[in-house]
């Protein structure tokens, strides 16, 4: 079985067509591929899991409702991503359901939080090391964090990440180069009072 | 071939054959890294900052199991407009507290850790994981009123009280770190293996091993969590410390127990003591047997009856076999692997189950 995107994808979007069509067995397909992932994309702002497998059941049940109206997603992966943001965002504000918010109002409300395991790591330096970056990677501002998270963690590309976060593609790449520069500048700055601290010691 | 030498630290993040070693210990990538690392120590800096970049985004939390998914599925299929006229509740209020007590059905211990969910509350549960799709994890509760013997796959041995829950991956031994939760009281007596630590995930505290033989009670409903060290050494963590941490810039030590030391974490003083314990030997002593021209089934019957574990092997094959033995101070692996070498054959774990294979 091939895992390479463009295969997911067209499968993704047979399985749209299907349920368009009326086959609940392939609504069910799609929440069987996605849920996980969904649901960690979630808990990266919200740790109430409760709350958010309510929100993503109600995703899937609007999908289902709404499916003769709704216009097939190029591409169903970023679809659910973004649903699920948008639906968590309004949920958290007991917003009502066609409130428009601007895109800042939203990232406000929104943020990812990375909660490194680095105490499983059993080579002390690697431990170390994968607890700063956790520190530093929770420093970035949060857009940055999240196309972060989206593109390594998650593996979309920059289009998916585009349609997810309802920025440009310009703008993905953009904020990955950005935080990337606040990165390297932030872990020289570590690294280079680390070392004023240990020449203490040389001396 | 990728020229690695050209690669920067985003690219490395991306690459299928780094991620293989960073995220799932993937030997042959392994190997592959490492020597490439001896040939470009120069790039050492870089990949090291990819490799702790990955990692610090890696969450390892097990979250649903098949059947959980399985179940939310059906629920959510169930709920469809279609299927409404059966006379269900509909509605949105309705179908969130639907999904409310389902959810507290399934969910049966949360250990208190937050962010690591136990699966489902049965014996035997599969489960596999967001991060690792192919992981498949095994769940032990003992519901008897007796100690219960589960083996794991690196031939460590874990004695589980009555009530108490203890779930791990069906590829233990495989995995770059060996880790298993618990709710309860345990007996860990863990098989030295420096390139694979183990770890404990309680309530509360979370333990680091070696190899050693310790006991760890945390119960996911009680304010109090211990754990007690027979042999070796461990080194505890307050699981509140390592969530607060990750906020911080500093790191937090953990408190390193040896032979005969306790340390008590108590919910209410939000602190860690430390003490002297005596006795825990007596308290986890292997049973004894004594065996006369005993036909091999029935040791094996009088091991699955006492350390509380099932033993699977042909009868048939073993026709004809007899033991005369005394086991006592001997672990049930040396035990098996003693019976083992008399019928000619090998054993090896299954999701907690003892395996017997015959050559004929």
């Amino acid at each position: 079985m091939s895992n390479l995107p463009e295969t997911n994808r067209s499968r993704d979007s047979q399985l749209w067509k299907d349920l368009v069509l009326g086959s609940e067995q392939a609504l069910g397909s799609l929440m069987r591929i996605h849920y996980r992932s969904l649901l960690n994309y979630g808990q990266k702002f919200n740790r109430d899991e409760e709350f958010l497998k309510d929100c993503i059941q109600e995703l899937f049940i609007e999908i289902w409702n709404r499916k003769l109206t709704l216009s097939s997603p190029d591409n169903v992966k970023a679809y659910l991503f973004s649903s699920l943001r948008r639906k968590i965002y309004r949920e958290a504000h007991k917003l009502p359901l066609f409130h428009h918010e601007s895109a800042d109002a939203e990232d406000g409300g929104l943020h990812v939080e990375f909660s490194p395991e680095w105490w499983l790591i059993e080579e002390e330096s690697l431990a170390e090391r994968t607890r700063k970056m956790g520190y530093l990677l929770n420093l970035l501002p949060k857009r940055q964090r999240e196309v972060i998270y989206l593109k390594y963690y998650q593996e979309l590309s920059r289009d998916e990440i585009a349609q997810v976060m309802a920025i440009s593609p310009q703008t993905v790449s953009n904020l990955i180069q950005l935080a990337f520069m606040n990165l390297r500048d932030r872990i020289k700055t570590v690294s280079i009072s680390l070392f004023a601290f240990l020449a203490l010691f040389i001396r | 071939m990728t020229d690695y030498r050209k690669f920067i630290v985003e690219d490395f993040m991306t690459d299928p054959l780094f991620r293989a070693w960073v995220l799932n210990g993937d030997a042959q990538a392994t190997a592959f890294w490492h020597h490439w690392l001896a040939g470009n120590p120069d790039r050492s800096e870089m990949v090291q900052a990819a490799r702790a970049l990955l990692l610090a985004m890696d969450e390892k939390r097990p979250t649903l199991s098949d059947d959980e998914l399985d179940t939310i599925v059906e629920g959510t299929l169930g709920k469809l407009s279609s299927n409404l006229e059966t006379g269900q509740p509909t509605g949105r209020r309705m179908y969130l507290v639907w999904a409310r007590v389902a959810a507290a059905v399934l969910v049966v211990a949360g250990l208190g850790w937050g962010l690591h969910k136990f699966p489902l509350g049965a014996s035997f549960k599969t489960i596999s994981t967001t991060s690792s799709p192919s992981e498949i994890r095994v769940e032990r509760t003992n519901h008897t009123d007796r100690p219960m013997t589960v083996l794991l796959g690196d031939k460590s041995t874990v004695i589980l009280q009555p009530g108490s829950r203890l779930s791990f991956s069906s590829a233990l031994e495989k995995e770059p770190r060996r880790v298993v939760y618990l709710d309860g009281e345990a007996f860990f007596d863990v098989v030295k293996d420096p390139a694979h630590p183990f770890f404990v995930y309680s309530n509360h505290l979370s333990t680091r091993v070696l190899g050693t033989s310790f006991r760890v009670v945390a119960y996911e409903r009680e304010k109090q969590a211990s754990v007690s060290v027979l042999t070796g050494k461990v080194t505890v963590f307050i699981k509140k410390d390592l969530e607060k941490m990750n906020k911080m810039a500093t790191r937090p030590g953990g408190l390193v127990l040896s032979p005969n030391e306790q340390v008590t974490f108590s919910q209410n003083k939000d602190r860690f003591t430390k003490s002297r314990i005596q006795g825990l030997a007596n308290l986890y002593h292997p049973p004894r047997f004594s065996f006369d021209e005993t036909p091999v089934t029935d040791v094996f019957n009088a091991l699955e009856k006492a350390y509380g574990i099932d033993i699977e092997y042909e009868p048939e094959k073993l026709y004809g076999y007899r033991l005369t033995a005394t086991f006592s101070e001997m672990s049930l692996h040396d035990e098996l692997h003693l019976i083992c070498r008399i019928i000619k054959g090998t054993y090896h774990i299954e999701e907690g189950r003892v395996i017997i294979e015959t050559d004929q």
